[in-house]
């Protein structure tokens, strides 16, 4: 028994992640070749995932420049990047990793206390209190909940980015949520009482 | 590519809700060419994360990349070159070349990428000796890399000789007898006594307290009086304020000294 099913509209997206992945591992090429401007749209695509998950670790006033370095340090040793159709997953692990090294010189030498700078508005504040509830919730949740959140990305786009299966993205997202909202609501309701 | 599938509708309210909130925390990226210009110069060893406040060590190695580059594009032509990027000479052109050449207003890098500028310094005294130059371009060509330190002069019969290794060599001017052996705090007070303002304005660029103290570790380079690296110190060796104030110093200019460098912290109170 063969079963019709109208699969048009999954043929579309997974040709929109196939011809962007084209474009990728051209771009790619090109900059192993020396041509590091090949980079730019790179830039521009995976700025936002680096954002978001230097973002999940890091203090909100350093995340621009670790961002920035994970660009510089990815340019530096994109020869070493073996699969160029895993940039993505390459990249977020670099984001990672020097999310994780900032952290980790922090805590050597300075107090945990984040420091506020003068003049934060009240809703930067309301949202940096929210951040700081996803940074709570396990390692898992917290980068996938940035991403959509923060970044605005959708389910598909951080699979695709990230190089997680879209099922664990999903996963994720569905556990994440409902702890953040359990957290969010207990946090009011200390306030309230 | 959007699926809101993946949500049901309470889902998508409170996705949305929380969206809105966390909105002051979107930014956008910083210019493209930034990323760019900092990769291509970048000094740090393999390895390491490019700091952009390491500018001291940078500043000489583009000084001399700006040299070579200047030089290669008179003597010869153009290298297979991938793309270009326009560079203005930062003041320490001075640190390569004792007598000034003309430079121009705008010099375009076109060293063949990548090539690893880390330890790079070329010293040329002379512009007669174009050819040893271009011989020595060719092979940095070759090897994509040069980690050596060459010096070109003439010797007593007009003939060019090089020198070893840059790890083994010392200037001609660190070997000068009648400089200091070191600098004196008076030294390093008056070197830095023109910065302090433009030091201070970082504390209201960032929002620092008055009483803020930002300490900034400088290596400088004995032979040029030049800064090697600049980095702010903790508490502020990751923020905005420690990199402002240590790009600030990484510009001051000290008088040449014999020793081959010399460390010290300095704080500059906002």
């Amino acid at each position: 028994m063969t079963r019709s099913v109208d699969t048009s509209e999954m043929r579309g997206d997974a040709d929109l992640g196939l011809d962007r992945l084209a474009d990728e591992i051209v771009a790619v090429r090109a900059v192993q070749a020396g041509d590091l401007a090949a980079f730019a749209p790179l830039y521009a695509a995976y700025w936002s995932t680096v954002h978001g998950i230097v973002l999940s670790r890091a203090r909100a006033p350093e995340v621009a420049d670790i961002v920035q370095d994970v660009f510089v340090t990815a340019l530096q040793r994109i020869a070493e990047l073996r699969d160029p159709a895993a940039l993505g997953p390459w990249l977020a692990t670099m984001a990672r990793r020097a999310t994780i090294d900032a952290v980790r010189r922090r805590r050597t030498t300075t107090p945990v206390e984040e420091p506020m700078r003068v003049g934060t508005s009240p809703p930067r504040l309301e949202a940096l209190a929210v951040l700081a509830a996803i940074r709570e919730l396990p390692e898992a949740y917290r980068e996938t909940l940035v991403l959509r959140l923060v970044e605005d990305m959708t389910g598909p786009e951080i699979a695709l980015r990230t190089g997680m299966t879209p099922g664990s993205v999903r996963v994720n997202l569905h556990r994440g949520m409902k702890l953040l909202r359990a957290r969010l609501g207990a946090d009011d309701g200390g306030r309230d009482a | 590519m959007r699926d809101e599938s993946w949500w049901d509708d309470e889902e998508t309210e409170h996705v949305a809700a929380l969206q809105r909130v966390l909105m002051p925390l979107r930014e956008g990226p910083r210019p493209w060419g930034d990323v760019l210009a900092q990769a291509r110069v970048g000094v740090v060893p393999r390895g390491r994360v490019a700091r952009p406040w390491a500018i001291g060590g940078a500043t000489a190695a583009v000084a001399a990349a700006l040299v070579v580059g200047w030089l290669w594009g008179r003597v010869s032509a153009p290298v297979a070159e991938p793309s270009v990027v326009p560079i203005d000479p930062p003041p320490a052109c001075e640190l390569a070349v004792t007598e000034p050449l003309p430079a121009p207003a705008v010099v375009h890098l076109a060293l063949p990428i990548p090539v690893d500028v880390t330890d790079v310094a070329v010293l040329v005294q002379n512009e007669k000796h174009h050819s040893d130059l271009v011989k020595l371009l060719q092979n940095l060509e070759r090897n994509k890399t040069l980690k050596a330190l060459v010096e070109i002069e003439p010797d007593e019969h007009g003939k060019v000789r090089r020198r070893g290794s840059a790890a083994k060599q010392q200037p001609n001017a660190a070997r000068d007898e009648e400089l200091p052996l070191t600098l004196t705090t008076g030294d390093i007070k008056r070197a830095i006594e023109p910065l302090r303002a433009e030091a201070k304005a970082c504390g209201a660029e960032h929002g620092a307290a008055a009483d803020t103290s930002v300490r900034v570790k400088l290596r400088i380079i004995g032979a040029t009086g030049l800064v090697e690296s600049a980095y702010p110190q903790s508490p502020h060796d990751t923020g905005s304020l420690g990199r402002c104030v240590a790009d600030v110093l990484a510009k001051a200019r000290f008088p040449r000294f014999q020793k081959p460098g010399l460390g010290l912290v300095y704080p500059i109170r906002m």
